[in-house]
């Protein structure tokens, strides 16, 4: 079976489901907008202070939803054995994996463009006129946070405390991706951006994408 | 000594007693290990003898 | 044959470290700058690289068990990070007290001391996820994809911590180890070695442990079998 097409089904599969259901996409977006609305309640700042914390504060916020959501991505497999069906499909391995990470993607992105003029209003920043930039920032950053995401939800499907080993597990790795999007969202928001750093976000894409997808057939035969 | 000189003495000697607790507490960990697993090592292959 | 590797490895390493111990204390002169603290770099900067040196061991061992499915590997990859991980917590105390010292703080967020607390959260990462599988199998394929994993982020980890601090001005690493006076390169260099080889002891000494938990797991299923 074409490799391409097969991964292309399983991203559609994924997203139909979620789409019929919504439950991540609420959870998540939920979440998110409690998670801002919790931290203007914890600080009191003035705009300039604002400012400087909003990268950071907002890619708090995704990496919590990311969680959420790239936790589902396997784990919705378990009930009915869908999981061995999936593994025993004629479907490469890689297929699979790309598949389901790409409608991780989808979701989580969608999930950040929801939260962002949320984000926008609620702490008074402008974000419009950077949002092509930012757009770039966000979907570079998201692939890394759900190639390395959906890849640990393969490795914990079967774990005890799987709802706490996920985090525990993906958010040390993740911070590398998670500090280069930060400052450069920050820099973004405040109009001095170091444009160059996406080179860190790059490499972590590349780096990840390619370790998952070598090691995805040691994975998904457990 | 002047006072710094003392207190930096002092610091040393909490960092090289905080670094060789360390690796004690990690041996007196591993000695504690081997041993549990010492004793149900006896404890298994006596049972198994007596099933046997 | 292991326990005489065990005992060997031991004594001499603790050998060197009593001479290594005369020589920093009673014969290298005391740095005008900074004092008697800097004595603590003998062991906060070799317990860093030996620590990276077992993650390294770890890391190929991983990769060796993924491709030979030997569990002997998996094993050796375990031990190495145990003992890389109290290394690397070693050097985490060594680095806030000498931090305390220098800048009147216990943690300063600085470029090398904040890259080893990456490192440290990922190994323990690590160490958390074996007890929560209890499949051996599972077990050791899930923890040699999570030790090549963290071993690739660690070049990631510094370019990023670099680009923060960077932006941020925190203080660039406390230790300039290229600009390391000759008479001081002696007792550094033993200091690694006794790193080294009493690490390597301990990994000896983990191995055993583990070759003994496989044998108790046969015994079980043999008792359940009976």
């Amino acid at each position: 079976m074409n490799g391409l097409a097969a991964a292309f089904a399983i991203a559609r599969k994924d997203l139909r489901t979620e789409w019929r259901t919504k439950e991540s996409l609420n959870a998540s977006v939920s979440f998110a907008i409690v998670i801002l609305v919790l931290f203007s309640f914890a600080f009191d700042l003035d705009r300039e202070e604002r400012l400087a914390i909003s990268g950071g504060l907002l890619w708090l916020v995704y990496a919590f939803a990311g969680a959420l959501i790239v936790n589902r991505s396997f784990a919705r497999e378990l009930p009915n054995d869908c999981l061995d069906i999936l593994i025993a499909s004629p479907a490469p391995p890689w297929a699979v994996f790309i598949g389901k990470a790409a409608a991780c993607f989808f979701l989580l992105l969608l999930v950040e463009l929801i939260s962002l003029p949320v984000f926008g209003l609620f702490y008074n920043i402008r974000w419009i006129g950077s949002f092509f930039s930012l757009l770039l920032v966000i979907a570079l950053a998201t692939w890394g946070i759900t190639v390395v995401g959906t890849a640990f939800s393969a490795v914990t499907v079967n774990v005890r405390l799987r709802e706490l080993m996920l985090p525990v597990l993906l958010y040390p790795l993740l911070i590398p991706l998670l500090i280069g999007a930060m400052e450069l969202t920050t820099g973004l928001l405040n109009g001095n951006a170091v444009l160059s750093d996406i080179r860190l976000l790059i490499v972590f894409d590349v780096v990840y994408t390619s370790l998952a997808i070598m090691l995805i057939e040691f994975i998904l035969v457990i | 000594m002047s006072p710094v000189d003392i207190t930096n003495l002092h610091f040393l000697f909490f960092g090289y007693s905080a670094a060789w607790l360390i690796m004690i507490g990690f041996v007196f960990l591993l000695v504690q290990r081997s041993r549990r697993i010492d004793r149900e090592l006896t404890r298994l292959k006596s049972m198994v003898e007596d099933k046997n | 044959m292991r326990e005489k590797a065990i005992y060997v490895l031991g004594i001499l390493g603790t050998a060197l470290l009593v001479l290594n111990f005369y020589r920093i204390f009673l014969v290298i002169p005391i740095d005008a700058l900074q004092g008697a603290i800097y004595r603590i770099i003998f062991i906060h900067v070799p317990a860093a690289i030996t620590a990276d040196a077992f993650y390294a061991v770890a890391v190929i061992a991983s990769i060796a068990f993924l491709i030979r499915k030997n569990f002997a590997w998996d094993s050796l990859a375990v031990s190495a990070v145990e003992v890389g991980t109290m290394f690397t917590l070693v050097n985490l105390a060594t680095g806030s007290i000498w931090g305390r010292v220098e800048w009147g703080i216990w943690w300063a967020w600085d470029a090398r001391m904040t890259s080893q607390l990456m490192l440290f959260l990922l190994y323990l990462g690590y160490l958390l996820l074996r007890p929560a599988v209890t499949e051996p199998t599972q077990r050791a394929t899930m923890s040699a994809i999570l030790a090549i994993f963290a071993f690739a982020d660690i070049p990631i980890v510094t370019m990023a911590i670099r680009l923060h601090n960077v932006r941020t001005q925190h203080p660039g690493p406390v230790l300039e180890t290229g600009g390391l006076a000759p008479v001081y390169w002696p007792p550094f260099l033993t200091g690694i070695a006794v790193f080294l080889l009493l690490g390597s002891a301990m990994v000896l000494v983990r191995l055993h442990q583990e070759s003994s938990r496989r044998e108790i797991d046969s015994l079980r299923r043999e008792i359940h079998a009976i």
